[in-house]
């Protein structure tokens, strides 16, 4: 089903290119949203609800005009790109354009299995009886986030394309108290599809890992402050690449020359140990694509090899400035946002050590076994993230939990000092705000050495 | 509009419910430039419209941006289901208030769109003018918003609120040798001609040049300063300790301490959206209840916790008339403007910290147990002398912080959105990572 008819579309093309655009693109989006949260062993809130917007683009030279609405009708569809299309101050003839539709591999499933509401609030009732089995679990919230983002994209070199999108993600949280003492721990598990990842997920292990979790960061002691040897464990640990790395290798930063890596393409800007990849077409994964925000199917993008920077990821701006090519890495929260050049699923490769290898070769210094969320300044390459369950590795042996421990330190400094790769690596879902939007992204990385490394806490 | 929003409500009170509505419209301008060039241009128009419904005490949410009779028609038939499904809440009603309130902020611009985009275009220019080693503005832009909000309740309240405002923001890029650095700020404002762009441009400038030549700090614990942004992230960072709402979820630390000791003797916390210097002032909260002034902290002492209608009824307390709600949420609660008032100021004459950037401190806190740690830059005030310092974290514990603290003026100083109102501080005994 066409959200918006194809002949309307092709007049606003054609008048986009008739007030002097090179190049004219229309996204238009349906999304179905649905999200239930159980908090206090009840169902709290049930919201849904439906997003619809269509995004017009017009391209002259550098200049880049973007403007959106909530309506389908051709004549408020024209009367947006008119008023875009007025700051070109030029006129061209007038061309039709026609469209032919994008073939593409599919990513993922093409039918996702939906369930009634009674069996997600099922569930989540299930989740927070087995939280509150432990008797210092003073709150639990279970929020279950189901999405179903429907897109067509056309534009004025005859593309259409289209994917319907669906995202499943359970979150729970759980607050501990002993006492004075309380803690919060949280696990957000989320893929591209349907109640299918619910039902293949190990939920006592999830249910153990978080109560787990939230006892150690209870009784944990503040971390000491100070630059040390780091291991970093796989999985989130990954947000280190995203933040340190990922974003700086995006040519939305790069197109700026606002990335400390911008001219650094062919060199050798990490440890020779390190290869990173960000691939877009990993079946069922929550930063997959068929196709990125305009419309090109998405593809693996290797990032580095052997320490040396072979791609970044571009998007079509990010081409025209910059000459890199494009690697289906235009992406946007919604209609709202203008695309650019994103992370999709973004990770280390394996490497050859056990975790152990990797702790045991460390002396003294901090193994992370949980990381939270981070920031990054591309232009300079200072990046920051929080730790949510850290401990003292003394003499290569872990010891004492530690709490409140955060990372910093320059992308480009970093990157060198990562030494050793493990060789278990997992990914984890996550979401990712920049100058498109916050989209659904996903972190990951085997275990790492990281040689030194500022870490913030108690003096 | 009102046409269609009272149609929607008759078909809710036809279903034997009550309920209200959010509709909210926004048009928006965004530009921005790379160099001397136009590289950005946005214009854009949205609305949403967000049913909250209530039927045998359940309640049923639901949104759409699509507002023609099937989307409105699927609007409601959405809150009915997700209201049947929904566990029992006693406690959260549609306010009985009536009557109809026009709250209008919207001031004439005058002001084309050329000459705006002449202002940003030419941003780079007064940057390079005012230090040579700025290369380039890697975010830099203006962006204009007007709002629409209408408000309408089975009960018969109507709340209509226009508003608008005006941000520019800028992040210089300097380099000097194999150094870089950055800083960031933005201003608001209600009209274009209060934009004061060449205060953004000295203020961004002056403080990247400084950190082109930063120290590291010693790893220790100093007493430090914020300014009142950096104070402004903190108090919205821990937001919930002031909120009846996470005193029902069971996430507030202050949950057992009303009539206790939680800040500085010294320190009175009042909520107040009158303010006559703030940026934004709400007559109604979210409920469609009038707002009130609130003295939340009295010297140091927990009076009461922001409160609805809803978490005021379940702890037995009294509303405090500060519900928030918007088209897609469930009901909750927010403050207005905050003004931290000083009784008593003291002399300091020691070294001190300045931190002037905070980096990650979202990520990096809890909001249970107030424990933080993130990035900073600053400047070392030590012997008359202004040190600027890069590349280290902070570490503490909000809530402690709060009490550990000296009042040095009690002149009191806004952020820059003009919500928060502090006097001079120094906190005590934090905790900094550098060499």
């Amino acid at each position: 089903m066409q959200l918006v008819s194809q002949s309307s579309i092709s007049e606003v093309i054609s008048e986009g290119l008739a007030l002097g655009a090179d190049f004219v693109d229309v996204f238009i989006e349906k999304t179905q949203n649905e999200n239930l949260t159980f908090k206090s062993s009840k169902i709290s809130d049930i919201q849904s609800g439906t997003l619809f917007g269509v995004g017009i683009r017009l391209i002259k030279g550098d200049q880049v005009l973007y403007g959106y609405t909530n309506s389908s009708q051709k004549d408020e569809l024209l009367r947006i790109t008119r008023m875009l299309g007025k700051r070109f101050q030029t006129q061209k003839h007038s061309q039709t354009v026609s469209f032919e539709n994008l073939k593409y591999p599919e990513i993922g499933m093409l039918k996702v299995k939906s369930v009634s509401l009674e069996e997600k609030i099922r569930l989540m009732t299930e989740l927070d009886v087995s939280f509150r089995k432990d008797k210092l679990v003073s709150q639990a919230v279970v929020d279950f986030i189901n999405k179903e983002q429907h897109v067509e994209i056309y534009n004025s070199e005859g593309l259409y394309a289209f994917e319907k999108r669906p995202y499943i993600r359970l979150m729970s949280s759980i607050v501990m108290q002993d006492g004075d003492l309380s803690t919060q721990s949280y696990t957000a598990p989320g893929a591209r599809g349907g109640w299918e990842f619910v039902e293949k997920m190990n939920k006592e292990v999830m249910i153990a890992d978080l109560l787990q979790q939230a006892r150690t960061t209870l009784y944990a002691k503040p971390c000491p402050a100070g630059k040390m040897p780091v291991v970093i464990d796989n999985g989130f640990g990954g947000v280190i690449f995203h933040e340190a790395c990922g974003h700086l290798l995006e040519t939305t930063s790069v197109e700026k020359k606002a990335s400390v890596f911008w001219d650094k393409k062919g060199e050798m800007i990490a440890h020779p140990n390190l290869s990173a990849s960000d691939d877009g077409t990993i079946d069922s994964e929550w930063g997959s694509l068929s196709i990125d925000d305009e419309g090109m199917p998405t593809q693996k993008t290797e990032l580095i090899k052997n320490g040396i920077l072979t791609n970044f990821l571009c998007d079509r701006v990010g081409h025209m400035k910059t000459g890199h090519p494009r690697t289906g890495s235009g992406r946007r929260q919604s209609y709202k946002f203008a695309p650019a050049s994103r992370m999709r699923n973004t990770f280390i490769e394996a490497g050859p050590h056990s975790r152990e290898e990797l702790i045991e070769s460390m002396g003294d210094g901090l193994y992370a076994k949980q990381m939270g969320g981070g920031s990054v300044n591309p232009a300079t390459g200072e990046f920051n993230f929080s730790v949510r369950e850290a401990y003292i590795v003394k003499n290569g042996k872990i010891t004492d939990a530690v709490k409140g421990a955060t990372l910093i330190g320059r992308g480009d400094e970093i990157m060198s000092k990562i030494s050793m790769v493990g060789s278990d690596l997992s990914l984890m879902a996550g979401m990712c705000g920049s100058v498109s939007g916050s989209i659904p992204t996903t972190v990951g990385q085997p275990p790492l050495k990281v040689d030194e490394i500022l870490v913030g806490g108690r003096a | 509009m009102r046409d269609l929003l009272e149609k929607t409500i008759s078909q809710v009170k036809k279903q034997g419910a009550e309920g209200d509505l959010v509709f909210q419209s926004s048009k928006n301008l965004k530009l921005s430039a790379f160099g001397n060039e136009l590289s950005e241009y946005k214009v854009s128009g949205t609305q949403i419209l967000g049913l909250r419904l209530i039927k045998d005490q359940k309640i049923g949410i639901a949104f759409t941006e699509s507002l023609d009779q099937d989307s409105l028609d699927l609007l409601v038939k959405r809150a009915i289901e997700n209201a049947s499904a929904s566990s029992t809440n006693e406690f959260e009603t549609i306010s009985s208030e009536m009557g109809e309130v026009v709250d209008n902020e919207l001031i004439a611009d005058g002001v084309d769109v050329d000459t705006k985009v002449a202002k940003v275009v030419g941003l780079f220019n007064e940057f390079k003018k005012k230090d040579s080693r700025v290369e380039s503005l890697p975010y830099n832009g203006y962006g204009e918003n007007e709002n629409f909000n209408l408000f309408l309740s089975t009960s018969g309240r109507i709340i209509q609120r226009t508003d608008q405002f005006m941000q520019v923001w800028a992040m210089p890029l300097l380099k000097e040798g194999n150094k870089k650095s950055t800083f960031y700020d933005n201003l608001i404002a209600k009209e274009f001609k209060e934009l004061q762009w060449q205060d953004l441009v000295n203020k961004t400038t002056d403080l990247a040049a400084s950190f082109l030549q930063s120290t590291h700090l010693k790893t220790g614990r100093y007493q430090v300063e914020f300014t009142t942004d950096s104070l402004n992230d903190f108090f919205q960072m821990f937001s919930g300790i002031f909120s009846g709402k996470s005193v029902v979820n069971k996430v507030n630390a202050w949950q057992k301490l009303v009539g206790q000791k939680v800040f500085h003797d010294d320190l009175t916390l009042v909520d107040d959206t009158h303010l006559k210097d703030a940026f934004s002032h709400y007559q109604c909260d979210g409920e469609g209840f009038k707002h009130l002034p609130m003295t939340l902290i009295e010297n140091g002492i927990l009076k009461t916790f922001l409160h609805n209608s809803a978490t005021a009824k379940e702890l037995g307390v009294k509303n405090t008339f500060h519900a928030v709600r918007g088209p897609g949420s469930a009901l909750g609660v927010g403050r207005t403007n905050f003004i931290l008032k000083a009784q008593k100021t003291h002399a300091f004459n020691n070294s001190y910290i300045e931190i002037v950037q905070m980096d990650g401190l979202f990520s990096g806190s809890n909001a249970v147990t107030g424990d933080f740690s993130c990035g900073v830059k600053g400047f070392l005030h030590q012997n008359g002398e202004k040190i600027p310092f890069a590349d280290a974290t902070l570490s503490g514990n909000f809530f402690e912080m709060m009490k550990n603290l000296s009042v040095l003026d009690a002149s009191l100083s806004a952020d820059s959105g003009r919500s928060l109102f502090v006097p001079r501080m120094i906190f005590h005994d934090l905790s900094i990572a550098g060499l």
